[in-house]
């Protein structure tokens, strides 16, 4: 059993934030079943005092941020500032980050690998995803929603199955790149023009910035 | 050439064959079905400006060559 500590914070007080509670349930499962140690932030608990006192007595080596974001700071519950760039990004030193809020890895990614993180991985323009209006209340059985959220949880669980950021990295792209060659096919489902459009932007929006070579 | 009318022209086009039982999350901007959408280019306000990039950015990928 791995000793380091995950640490992924879940606020859901919107649509967009509901989905990506729900999908993180799928890298909860699988860090049970491995035994991994990790910490699980949901709802009112991410607020900025509680992530920091956290991530600064319990040091995990893997921190996953799900929620809302910006080019220089990642929100947690209702828009609270959780890190940003100038305040406490420092706090981020010689940790993995994944996070999967929109825009983070334009500014707050630099700025973090300036201030000693081993890798910062994210988004440089708003992480898009597709829902069906009839799906909202159960997030998990929307099989539209599933390629996205498929895509960006196999970074997660790769680093889990001690990979390292840059083949977990590329595990990610490589899992966009299956479902947009399933959405390109002549007997793909009727949604698939609209699916492929927004896997090929978040698939080109997801960057890697640090070591490629660092392992949870 | 192509004017910026032209090409919001086109966004709209194609997302009038939106399926109507879709909505798409942008992140912090929210979730829009097509008509929203729509909206927000005709308006070409902020978000209406990120969806027409989108749209570009999928078909210069198709350029590229990609998949």
């Amino acid at each position: 059993m791995n000793d380091e500590k995950m640490f992924i914070t879940r606020p859901n007080y919107d649509d967009t934030t509901s989905y990506l509670f729900h999908w993180s349930e799928n890298i909860i499962e699988f860090a049970e079943n491995k035994n991994i140690n990790f910490i699980d932030f949901k709802g009112e608990r991410v607020n900025k005092k509680d992530v920091e006192k956290l991530i600064v007595k319990q040091n995990p080596k893997l921190i996953v941020f799900n929620g809302h974001g910006s080019d220089d700071a990642i929100y947690g519950h209702n828009d609270e500032t959780l890190i940003k760039t100038g305040e406490n990004e420092k706090i981020l030193k010689s940790k993995i980050v994944y996070s999967v809020t929109c825009n983070s890895a334009k500014k707050l990614g630099p700025e973090t690998v300036k201030s000693g993180i081993r890798t910062f991985i994210g988004y440089e323009n708003p992480f898009v995803f597709l829902v069906d209006k009839n799906k909202t209340c159960t997030p998990l059985l929307d099989k539209v929603a599933e390629p996205f959220f498929d895509s960006s949880n196999q970074l997660v669980i790769s680093l889990l199955k001690s990979r390292t950021t840059g083949e977990a990295y590329n595990k990610s792209q490589s899992t966009f790149n299956k479902w947009i060659e399933f959405f390109q096919r002549s007997d793909a489902p009727q949604d698939s023009l609209f699916i492929l459009r927004w896997l090929i932007w978040d698939r080109d929006c997801q960057k890697l910035l640090g070591d490629e070579n660092s392992l949870f | 050439m192509v004017t910026e009318d032209e090409i919001k022209k086109l966004v709209i086009a194609r997302l009038m064959t939106m399926p109507e039982h879709l909505k798409v999350s942008i992140g912090g901007y929210g979730m829009f079905d097509k008509y929203a959408l729509i909206s927000h280019v005709e308006k070409n306000d902020e978000i209406g400006k990120k969806i027409i990039e989108m749209d570009m950015h999928y078909l210069k990928s198709f350029k590229k060559g990609d998949k």
